[in-house]
């Protein structure tokens, strides 16, 4: 077999750091447009046929759920510091497809009032554009990955088109919730799924796997290969496995001349091109920047700020899970479909937005309590094995005598069938004290200092947001029709993999890493896409945003170029 | 032989192996599908491809 040619490519115009959404976006269409495009991408190239050991792999408990997807933890590693860990590793995912390759494909657009925070409230930052410089690329976006939506949310932003796709209906424990909601007054409304409720693009309809995080086996749900593999129809040239180190510039320090990158096999090669656009996520972004210090730039590139890294956003989510004495139909679907924006326009500043979600993921699978049987520490080993704590991996083995036929068949069935979830998103204050820095104590598998994640530092608005979202869910669980045999709060406050905010964008070039266009304001040929650019995020999931900053930013390149 | 009690591993020892093999293969395909699903209310359990009905109403199969 012929090894894969991972050399440079010759005459390139564009060098795109990262496979994600907006990596690959940015390179269908700048390749379309005629533009020589190469992609480094540092996970691989996964084959689509082994999605369904992937999921089987996700399904059986005995795997940690980070194999999914291959990850590398010598290749990503990582240390967190800060009040709350950040488990990195678990929330993205590396290679082709970025960490679409697990997401879960909601794609609400942001509101008019994420973009401006400071002015409306007296927080955060307002972005140096507005909606109405999106729009028109949100409706492209949501062309692009095949939206399946409603205009049935009163207080969406305006838009003009209608969703490529109709909404997928309501699930049964919506109906449960939605009377009860209706009692409250609270209005509920179809959730935009980018996941196909009918053939798209060439891509099936759902077929209802269940597994959509963090793998789709079917590829109805939207994820960034489809326009990596465009880019790649469209003449760009992908390079996988391939990890850049740091970026290196001209004498004058104004202009990107390479890309460092090595590639299996300790190879290390230098991609040269006219204009650079890093694509790697909120984390690698920053630390990609940062582990470019030169003398010309002391602090790392595009550094000038001194805001490289700071400002992390995550969105951490509160909720409540329970059982109900009535039949819920969970876990036969694995999105979400209802939720609600009610509450994402707070009347003052006392606290942020937050928005509902309405779950058909609630309790164990059957599939996981016939393996695991038991449903105690039901992560609890996942967790200790990614934090070392081997000894306590040993206790929290499943070595119990395994139960067979109609005893097993009772467990799952009394586990299962009457459960709910209910979560609220909530939008957090930008703060510099949540960051990413560089940890020389620790290197990566390339003799590179690790990215330290300092994470969990909590403004008292978002404190009050996640108090304000238990007291409305409280509310909705007490006027559901059924008697409620249990619940219990949850909180996520490491957040779900929405990392952003560590390159900001800005007018005032001493509090923010790039411009308006994002590009840098240090370097002539440096442009940053991805969420990482967004000074504030909402309480909206961020792909679709990324998605429409990222086909605004290669219409900048190409005019530019 | 012990397996019934072993921790299913795929790379463990003998009895961990037919434990993750044998018997946790069986019942993954038993409640994958909507055989196993069906004992347990749920005629599309997650890892089976069972189409985008069976979450939106229970009355056909209650």
């Amino acid at each position: 077999m012929s090894e894969v040619d991972r050399t440079p490519e010759q005459d390139a115009d564009v060098c795109i750091v990262g496979a994600g959404p907006a990596g690959s976006l940015i390179a269908y269409k700048l390749a379309s447009w005629g533009h020589s495009v190469v992609v480094l991408e540092a996970g691989k190239q996964f084959e689509q046929s082994t999605r369904t050991e992937r999921m089987e792999r996700y399904l059986r408990p005995t795997h940690h759920q980070i194999t999914v997807w291959d990850m590398d933890m010598d290749r990503d590693r990582y240390t967190a510091s800060g009040p709350i860990t950040y488990p990195v590793n678990r929330l993205r995912a590396k290679g082709v497809g970025g960490s679409t390759l697990h997401w879960g494909g909601r794609v609400a657009r942001f509101h008019q009032k994420d973009f401006e925070m400071e002015s409306r409230y007296g927080r955060g930052k307002d972005w140096p554009i507005e909606y109405a410089d999106l729009k028109s690329y949100y409706a492209a976006a949501e062309t692009e990955f095949g939206v399946a939506g409603a205009d049935d949310n009163p207080f969406s932003p305006p838009r003009d088109e209608e969703y490529p796709m109709e909404a997928f209906p309501r699930s049964h424990s919506d109906s449960i919730f939605a009377q009860a909601c209706g009692e409250l007054d609270i209005t509920v409304h179809s959730v935009p799924n980018a996941r196909n409720s009918e053939a798209y693009d060439g891509r099936s309809q759902c077929v209802g796997y269940g597994t959509c995080q963090p793998v789709c086996p079917s590829g109805a749900k939207y994820d960034a290969t489809v326009h990596a593999g465009k880019a790649v129809e469209n003449g760009a040239r992908l390079i996988d496995q391939a990890v850049v180190q740091r970026l290196e510039h001209d004498n004058s320090g104004d202009r990107i001349t390479g890309a460092v990158y090595e590639t299996p096999g300790g190879k290390t090669h230098v991609q040269s091109a006219d204009e650079f656009v890093l694509a790697a996520g909120g984390i690698e972004n920053p630390r990609l920047l940062l582990l470019s210090e030169s003398p010309q730039h002391p602090d790392g590139l595009a550094n000038s700020s001194g805001v490289v890294g700071k400002y992390l956003m995550e969105h951490p989510y509160v909720g409540i899970a329970g059982r109900l004495d009535r039949r819920t139909a969970q876990q036969r679907i694995g999105f979400g479909t209802m939720e609600s924006y009610q509450f994402y326009e707070p009347d003052d500043n006392a606290r942020n937005s937050f928005k509902l979600q309405f779950n058909n993921k609630g309790g164990p699978k059957p599939v996981t309590l016939a393996l695991k049987q038991r449903e105690p520490l039901f992560n609890f080993r996942n967790v200790a094995t990614d934090t070392g704590l081997s000894s306590v991996v040993e206790l929290a083995k499943d070595s119990d005598s395994i139960r067979w036929g109609d005893e097993l068949r009772n467990l799952i069935a009394d586990a299962t069938g009457d459960r709910f979830a209910i979560l609220a998103e909530i939008e957090v204050v930008p703060q510099a004290e949540n960051r990413v820095t560089l940890n020389s104590s620790e290197t990566d598998a390339f003799g590179n200092p690790v990215p330290d994640v300092e994470w969990g530092h909590f403004s008292e608005s978002t404190e009050a947001t996640m108090s304000e979202a238990f007291d409305v869910m409280e509310d909705i669980v007490d006027e559901i029709d059924a008697s409620v045999r249990e619940r219990e709060r949850f909180k996520i406050r490491h957040g779900v993999g929405h990392s952003s905010g560590t390159t900001r964008m800005g007018t005032d070039e001493s509090e923010s890493v790039v411009d308006r266009n994002q590009r840098a304001h240090d370097l002539e040929n440096l442009s940053i896409a991805g969420a990482s650019t967004f000074p504030t995020i909402g309480a909206s999931q961020p792909t679709l945003t990324i998605a429409a900053t990222s086909l605004r930013l290669a219409e900048h390149i190409h005019s530019s170029n | 032989m012990g397996a019934a009690r072993a921790y299913p591993d795929p790379d463990g020892s003998e009895v961990e192996r037919i434990r993750y093999y044998v018997i946790n293969s069986l019942l993954y395909a038993l409640y994958t599908t909507p055989t196993g699903g069906k004992l347990v209310d749920n005629p599309n359990p997650p890892g089976y491809p069972g189409g985008t009905t069976a979450y939106q109403d229970v009355s056909a199969d209650e």
